[in-house]
């Protein structure tokens, strides 16, 4: 049987509350540091592959696009070659070097296979590692987790970013989220402290979601002082950009720093749903994805040969422009993975075109690659023996790419 | 409970592990639920007069809103946050643009906290929720103030069909969903789109990809008045950039040359569909029953739903008198704005003017202010969403914030509200009857009572140094415990 950080405590006659039980679990989260670290970014609102990794050699993304297509490279504006045929929008310059480097890899055409247009059904589908609806209630993460959980996964092993814990971690035991590494400490008189979370642990003892959540709050509230993370600024000059996204980024960079023990964690991105004044949007936020992910490379340094990042969107936008100067949903998208283990400075594709006859639906990208073959790659190459069908329930045709070593 | 976020880890016997669940914490009595689900915060005083008037006839009083005397409130409105009731011209002339949608999102707190219309103010974040518009998304920081008084309140109580053709002429929501933009020849799907799928018939209610773009087509040349044009910040109709052609929408034809009728026939065949009919449903009952509704609530809801054409308060008399409500303890976590504004009313707190601040520190922290939810489907209405680790602490936080007015602006009189009890065990009996308006579990009450006597003796008169050390404390921990997550 497996057992919880909580119930491996409850045995060795430690409550959580004991002073002794935030060191304890240092210590033993500290002899596997080695371990893997995957970090998930959904950017939510559908993301436009076709104008972020534009594909400046297909004529007939300029005959669709007349007043919102990157330029050729070598134009003011233009796109950042990538590979003759595909570029990157200029405001993912930051990310170049990392391409170029090979530790970044991305993926087009690539998506879900389901026909939703739904933002909020297709996210939730992806965040599920789903193309239909069933009652499977756990994240594609989530399953990750629960596949690997033993006695040396602590309460931070899986970390989500913001108010809510995102679906894509959702698993048999608790996410632990934060807005704010500062934030996240029991504010009472120091005096009643102790007694405070004594006297909490006891109201809240008994096995319902809410309680089981409450225990675990306290107990990382406990974990969290003791690992004082504030000690771990970034590293290796990494400048994160001055944004709620940066910012988050940046906690989980020093969270794993702090060895608390993070096992996985999920970020998001807003504000993709490009229907109008597309570019106006994409120049604001694709500097801030960008220079995010790449300081956060730089800050973890050596342990990116640990840590994998991958970009999820719940689909892309249609391939021709609406009257708003912007565009409406569309199908596939793309997929950025960066890491010491990804064979990076390519772009993989089965590019479909973008002739009329090539679109899907009411004219959109076709789906050529399943993002739960990348997605399935990863986890078969770091977690061998982990079966693809507990993985991705109602997906059978995994097909590995060699994006990762 | 609804376990979407369920934290069962494999369990291991333990003597000392308690199997206590949330569903066995002693109930709260019926009138007390009911105000629970229909107010944003149950007193002693509100319990008092529902046991006079009766519980269906409290409710038939809270539906009939209009005959609520509101005066107060809304004199202190008009002192506290004077651009919520501005015209349009008024608001557009305002220096700061910012000040508008801060008194808004003030006000609506203040409402949901003074207002003797509680009920109403139930339903208008039900709807604002419903109809959600992102605050800050360019002019809309100033529309969304004529949406609230024009479109959301009007019709809170009202016509599901009425608020529908009111919402599809709000200026707010034409501006947040880009149909101001949507014109004949290169429409925009954003307000079709998400008008099936989030206001009307739900995203498996039978809609296609072409009827999005046909309804898109319907809704061309659906705008706001320009500056300069006598009509600015109000719905305007633009016939030139209207789509005259022959539409198809969920298989009837539109004819040709319909202009305005286009959109309008669209809001009709939509407001009265069998699938807004389970939707709509399906959403209040989740709303006032249980995250997962009960199916045959749902059903009985649709078929009245269809037969009174979306009457609001037939659907609500249905649920409130059925034995699914009356069975629902504890089905519903309070989100953040529900917490916060009961905690007030409970502990009978008085917000000074500046207390605005202190809730929305929390708000924030909590992520609900509101109309600051940026996609179109509304703050979460289920347990799963709210109750995170950082959901949890920070209404501990602010639960210990409140109970030692450690809140800007916000005073709390702990020694009003123990009044004479200065007994142990009475001071816990009589506060959680005033703030829990509910029993205590035997374990749950001698834990209290520890934190107030560390000798565990209940029935000696505590010094006053015990009283003012410890008091605020317990009031924080009352609110914090499981007794005050649900409503």
């Amino acid at each position: 049987m497996k057992l919880s950080r909580r119930n491996f405590l409850k045995i060795t006659g430690l409550g959580s509350a004991s002073a002794l039980a935030p060191r304890l679990l240092l210590a033993a989260d500290a002899s596997d540091s080695a371990d893997d670290i995957i970090i998930s970014v959904f950017l939510r609102g559908a993301a436009d592959g076709l104008n972020i990794i534009p594909p400046h050699g297909d004529g007939d993304y300029y005959r669709l696009r007349p007043g919102l297509a990157i330029a050729p490279p070598g134009n003011e504006q233009g796109a950042l070659d990538l590979d003759g045929f595909f570029g990157f929008h200029p405001g993912m310059a930051a990310l170049l070097p990392l391409y170029q480097s090979g530790e970044l890899a991305v993926i087009h055409a690539c998506g879900s296979p389901s026909p939703s247009h739904s933002h909020f059904e297709a996210q939730d589908l992806m965040e599920r590692g789903l193309t239909t609806n069933n009652s499977s209630f756990s994240g594609w993460l989530g399953r990750y987790l629960d596949y690997r959980m033993d006695d040396s996964f602590g309460v931070f092993h899986a970390l989500g970013m913001g108010n809510a814990a995102p679906r894509t971690l959702a698993h048999d035991a608790s996410t632990i989220t934060m807005n704010r590494i500062e934030d996240f400490s029991l504010l009472v008189p120091e005096a009643q402290k102790a007694e405070t979370e004594a006297l909490l642990q006891a109201l809240y003892a008994g096995d319902s979601p809410l309680e089981n959540g409450a225990r675990d709050t306290l107990t990382a509230v406990d974990t969290l002082a003791a690992a004082d993370p504030a000690q771990y600024p970034p590293q290796n000059g990494a400048t994160y950009p001055d944004t709620g996204f940066g910012a988050q980024l940046q906690a989980v960079g020093q969270l794993i720093r702090a060895d608390v023990g993070v096992r996985a964690a999920a970020l998001s991105l807003g504000g993709w749903d490009t229907h109008q004044g597309e570019s106006a949007t994409l120049d604001n936020l694709l500097p801030e994805l960008a220079q995010s992910l790449a300081a956060f490379h730089t800050d973890m340094g050596t342990a990116m040969d640990r840590i994998t990042l991958v970009t999820h969107t719940e689909f892309g936008r249609r391939a021709y422009e609406n009257g708003s100067a912007g565009t409406d949903h569309g199908h596939a998208s793309f997929v950025l993975t960066l890491g010491g283990n990804v064979n990076g400075g390519r772009v993989y594709h089965d590019w479909p075109g973008l002739r009329d006859q090539d679109l899907y639906g009411k004219g959109d990208l076709e789906v050529t690659m399943d993002y739960r073959n990348v997605l399935g790659e990863l986890i078969s190459k770091r977690t061998p023996g982990m079966p693809m069908e507990l993985l991705f329930p109602d997906f059978d045709q995994l097909q590995f790419a060699g994006i990762y070593t | 409970m609804v376990a979407l976020f369920s934290t069962g880890m494999a369990k291991v016997p333990d003597a000392r592990a308690s199997t206590r669940n949330s569903d066995a914490l002693p109930p709260p009595d019926p009138d007390t639920l009911t105000l629970n689900r229909c107010t944003f915060g149950v007193s002693n005083e509100l319990i008092g007069e529902m046991q006079r008037r009766g519980r269906e006839n409290w409710l038939e009083r809270q539906m009939d809103w209009e005959s609520i005397d509101d005066r107060e409130t809304n004199d202190f409105l008009h002192r506290q946050t004077p651009t919520v009731f501005m015209s349009a011209k008024e608001l557009a002339a305002l220096p700061n643009r910012g000040q508008a949608a801060n008194e808004l999102k003030q006000a609506t707190v203040y409402r949901a906290m003074y207002s003797n219309r509680q009920l109403y103010e139930v339903m208008v974040e039900f709807w604002s929720n419903h109809f959600s518009i992102y605050h800050r998304d360019g002019p809309v920081t100033l529309l969304k103030t004529l949406d609230d008084r024009n479109v959301i309140r009007p019709h809170a109580l009202g016509s599901f069909r009425d608020l529908l053709h009111a919402s599809s002429k709000s200026p707010a929501m034409l501006v947040y969903l880009d149909n101001h933009t949507n014109v004949a020849g290169t429409p925009n799907e954003n307000y079709a789109r998400e008008l099936m799928e989030l206001h009307t018939l739900g995203v498996d209610g039978g809609y296609t990809e072409t009827d999005v773009q046909e309804v898109a087509r319907c809704f061309t040349g659906w705008a706001v008045g320009r500056r300069g044009s006598g009509n600015m910040g109000n719905f305007q109709f633009y016939p030139r950039l209207h789509d005259q052609g022959e539409k198809t929408v969920l298989g009837t034809a539109i004819p040709a040359n319909g202009g305005i009728r286009d959109g309008e026939q669209v809001i009709d065949m939509l407001a009265g569909h069998p699938s807004t009919a389970r939707f709509i449903s399906t959403k209040l009952a989740r709303h006032f029953v249980a995250d997962e509704p009960p199916q045959a609530l749902v059903d009985r809801l649709a078929r009245i739903f269809l037969d009174t054409d979306g009457d609001i308060r037939s659907l609500l008399r249905e649920i409130f008198l059925s034995d699914e409500f009356l069975r629902s303890a504890d089905q519903k976590l309070k989100r953040p704005m529900e917490y916060i504004i009961s905690a007030l009313r409970s502990t009978r707190a008085s917000p000074g003017p500046q207390a605005y601040r202190g809730v929305r520190q929390y708000l924030f922290a909590l992520g609900q202010i509101p109309f600051d939810w940026v996609p179109p489907d509304g703050y979460p209405d289920v347990a799963g969403y709210w109750t995170s680790t950082n959901g949890l602490l920070n209404r501990w936080n602010f639960a210990s914030a409140l109970a030692g007015s450690r809140l800007p602006g916000i005073r709390l009189d702990y020694l009003a509200l123990i009044g004479r009890n200065w007994r142990p065990g009475a001071l816990v009996d009589h506060l959680a009857a005033r703030l829990l308006h509910r029993p205590l579990l035997d374990d749950d009450r001698r834990s209290f009572i520890g934190y107030l006597a560390s000798d565990k003796s209940a029935t000696k008169r505590l010094p006053v140094e015990i009283v003012e050390e410890r008091v605020p404390g317990l009031i924080g921990l009352m609110l914090s415990s499981d007794y005050f997550q649900y409503r």
